[in-house]
């Protein structure tokens, strides 16, 4: 089937956008792609019909399925997503604010806005990010998306390009131009920060960010790599950081040519399995095993100041995920009563050396420890290209 | 009697001696007189040339002596910059050359310039441009800045850059990121920064003034040694510590030991975490200071010590005196080439 045939059972509208993938124009292609990658994943087949000889065109159209595909997994591990329908013309921001809460189960509030404030606003099956990016550029205004509400404030700010993908909103936040000078040093740099950001009511809700954002390549209007690496007189790097968010921190070359071309991915993990474990220390074995780690308590020492013990494992554990698979790095220690005490995490992570733990004085007979452990994760990898970046 | 001629002698008694070296010697006698004279001990790198040196200093702070003795050799430093966690402890001299940042000396303590910092930032809490001048200070023997993360705080402050424009910031200045880098730079674990918050300015004309004071809460330290058997005590100011129990064991790293130490209060109690500095020196540590990772419950303390062999001591930095500290620096014409 040619390409035009198939372009021509795609609908006219994405049939065009499809055409401005390779259109001259940056802005153009971008909102093309942005487009494309919001559809409903159920054109994943007919996109991936389509052939072209055009390099620009097709790069695209396979960052748009690799998009399209990352959502449906999504949609498949996180249930369906929350959207939004909402036709606004001169309506109360009051009200609008509500219905759109109630529609995206957030609480949603205005902040600062004259009692009378109206909105003109259009969305049609917008996910939560989508539908509150919308809600801003129309109220000419910003959010904060909170630990347990939505406060929209008067005020624009910047905006970055944006991917939008199911639950998940993905963006540069920060754009950072340093100049250094000291004793016969004058120094420069450029500083990017991305960000992933999830609804806060997702089941699986747990997540643990290891490495959350991960960049593959920043290139620049030449062609050339832009990366750079940290500066020696940058001191500690320190992420404020939001709620719901995953953030990365990179370094460029601030006289590289721009506009530069960041591509990665996210990486996310959230829980989707858990169990149990028990390690008894009433007998000479103090282990357990479970799949292909034996965890087994060493060093088990008392003193008046308090229980200290070590949880290590048999082998040397090869999972890059343990770290963080011990949930919240909390344990439990279970005394002769079988009253629990709660352990402080020191150190360490599930490996030979392992975590030391300690507890408060007076635990008599210590009979056992009781964690809870990750048994599977759900790995949320969204793809990424962002364009038209700047340093100031 | 005055009472300002009995506030002079007071506060005379509590300044230690001046220093006064005229002489010409082998660095590192210099450099063991100098120590010697606050009680205390310089490392030097073994790669720092052996060479003698001319040095006239009269009536100085220990970091004025210091920096002049650093400054006849031309190949040693203890001013470079070290980002490293946990921040190494004890004063060691570097084999680097020695480079000239502006300074202001005030007793035995010394204020720096390390350098300024231009910010422009657009970002999701909007955009904004400002500058910072980072003013490390350092701290001499016997005196321990503390909690350096939020210490010490700018007080009457004043900036005015090469054009004669006051440039501190006001509410207008305005910090929008959502990441902080370049804000500090760190030395050895008896410095501070204070990182000054400006509006932009020409760094490359620089300041012609910056003057003020860094406010902070430091203490005096003097260390203990304790013998690592059961029931041995040292006597602090503050009361007395002393070893209840010592347990050894091992895991895939080898030999460690765990001590719990109590400490019995003279007076009203001073909390451990802030009576004692964790830095310690043990018998067998690999490095001249170990960070030992405490263990308070109450007036508990328990310490993990890896060893080769039992130690037979370990020496804790006691605090005492803590007490807020203004510590006045001025700075005249501050450009960098």
């Amino acid at each position: 089937m040619t390409a035009l045939l198939i372009l021509a059972l795609l609908q006219d509208d994405v049939a065009g956008w499809v055409d401005k993938l390779a259109n001259d124009d940056i802005a153009t292609r971008e909102e093309a792609t942005r487009r494309l990658a919001s559809m409903d994943p159920a054109a994943i087949e007919t996109l991936e019909k389509i052939k072209t000889d055009d390099l620009e065109q097709r790069g695209r159209l396979d960052e748009v399925l690799a998009i399209l595909r990352a959502r449906r997994k999504l949609a498949g591990v996180f249930g369906p997503t929350k959207r939004a329908t909402i036709s606004a013309r001169g309506r109360k921001l009051g009200d609008v604010l509500a219905e759109l809460g109630r529609a995206l189960d957030e609480k949603l509030e205005g902040d600062g806005f004259a009692a009378d404030a109206t909105i003109d606003l259009e969305l049609k099956e917008s996910t939560l990010w989508e539908s509150l990016d919308a809600l801003a550029a129309a109220a000419k205004a910003h959010y904060e998306y909170e630990k347990d509400r939505v406060v929209l404030r008067p005020g624009r700010r910047p905006s970055f390009p944006v991917l939008y993908a199911e639950q998940f909103r993905v963006s540069p936040v920060e754009l950072k131009r340093l100049d250094y000078i000291g004793p016969g040093k004058r120094e420069s740099a450029g500083v990017i920060v991305l960000e992933a950001r999830y609804q806060r009511n997702m089941k699986p809700g747990q997540e643990v960010f290891h490495n959350a954002v991960v960049v593959k390549s920043v290139v620049d209007a030449s062609g050339d790599s832009a990366a750079a690496d940290g500066v020696e007189w940058g001191g500690i790097t320190l992420l404020k950081g939001r709620p719901f968010a995953a953030q990365k921190t990179i370094f460029v070359n601030p006289e590289a040519p721009g506009p530069l071309r960041i591509e990665g991915t996210t990486d996310i993990l959230f829980v989707l399995d858990e169990k149990e474990i028990t390690v008894p220390l009433d007998g000479e074995a103090r282990e357990t095993k479970e799949g292909d780690i034996t965890f087994i308590v060493q060093d088990l020492t008392s003193s008046p100041a308090g229980i200290s013990l070590t949880l290590a494992s048999k082998e040397n554990v090869r999972d890059e995920d343990a770290a963080n698979r011990m949930v919240g790095h909390a344990l439990t220690l279970f005394d002769a009563a079988g009253k629990g005490h709660a352990g402080r995490w020191h150190r360490g992570s599930i490996g030979r050396v392992g975590m030391l733990f300690t507890f408060p004085p007076g635990i008599e007979k210590p009979q056992k420890l009781v964690f809870r452990w990750v048994t599977k994760f759900h790995r949320v990898e969204i793809p990424f290209t962002f364009e038209g970046i700047q340093i100031p | 009697m005055t009472f300002a001629l009995l506030i002079a002698l007071l506060a005379a008694a509590q300044d230690p001696p001046k220093i006064t070296i005229e002489k010409t010697g082998a660095f590192a006698d210099l450099v063991r007189e100098l120590a010697s004279k606050r009680g205390t001990k310089i490392e030097l790198h073994k790669d720092i040339e052996a060479k003698d040196i001319t040095i006239s200093v009269r009536d100085a702070g220990y970091f004025e002596a210091l920096d002049a003795l650093c400054r006849a050799h031309g190949g040693a430093n203890y001013t470079e910059e070290n980002n490293r966690w946990p921040r190494p402890a004890g004063f060691t001299l570097n084999a680097k050359p020695w480079v000239e940042y502006p300074a202001s000396h005030h007793g035995d303590f010394k204020t720096m310039i390390e350098g300024f910092v231009g910010f422009r930032t657009r970002s999701v809490d909007g955009e904004g441009a400002w500058a910072r001048a980072r003013v490390i200070v350092f701290g001499p023997p016997g005196v321990k800045i503390l909690g350096t993360d939020d210490n010490p705080m700018p007080v009457d402050i004043e900036a005015i850059d090469a054009d004669g424009k006051d440039v501190r910031a006001d509410a207008a200045t305005q910090i929008n990121e959502q990441t902080e880098v370049a804000v500090r730079t760190f030395r050895d674990d008896n410095t501070a920064c204070l990182s000054l918050v400006m509006k932009p300015f020409d760094l490359s004309k620089g300041l012609r003034t910056l003057k003020g004071k860094a406010s902070m809460t430091v203490a005096d330290v003097a260390d203990v040694r304790l013998n690592v058997e059961s029931g041995q005590r040292a006597e602090i100011s503050a009361g007395s510590l002393a070893v209840t129990t010592v347990a050894e064991s091992r895991d895939v790293l080898g030999p460690k030991w765990r001590l719990t130490l109590k400490y019995e209060p003279k007076g009203k109690p001073v909390p451990l975490d802030r009576l004692v500095d964790f830095y310690a020196r043990y018998d067998g540590s690999r490095h001249e200071r170990e960070y030992l990772s405490p263990r308070i419950e109450g007036d508990l303390v328990e310490i993990e010590v890896r060893a080769p062999h039992r130690p037979a001591w370990v020496e804790l930095q006691i605090r005492s005196n803590v007490r807020t500290l203004e510590l006045p620096f001025e700075f005249k014409d501050v450009v960098f080439k």
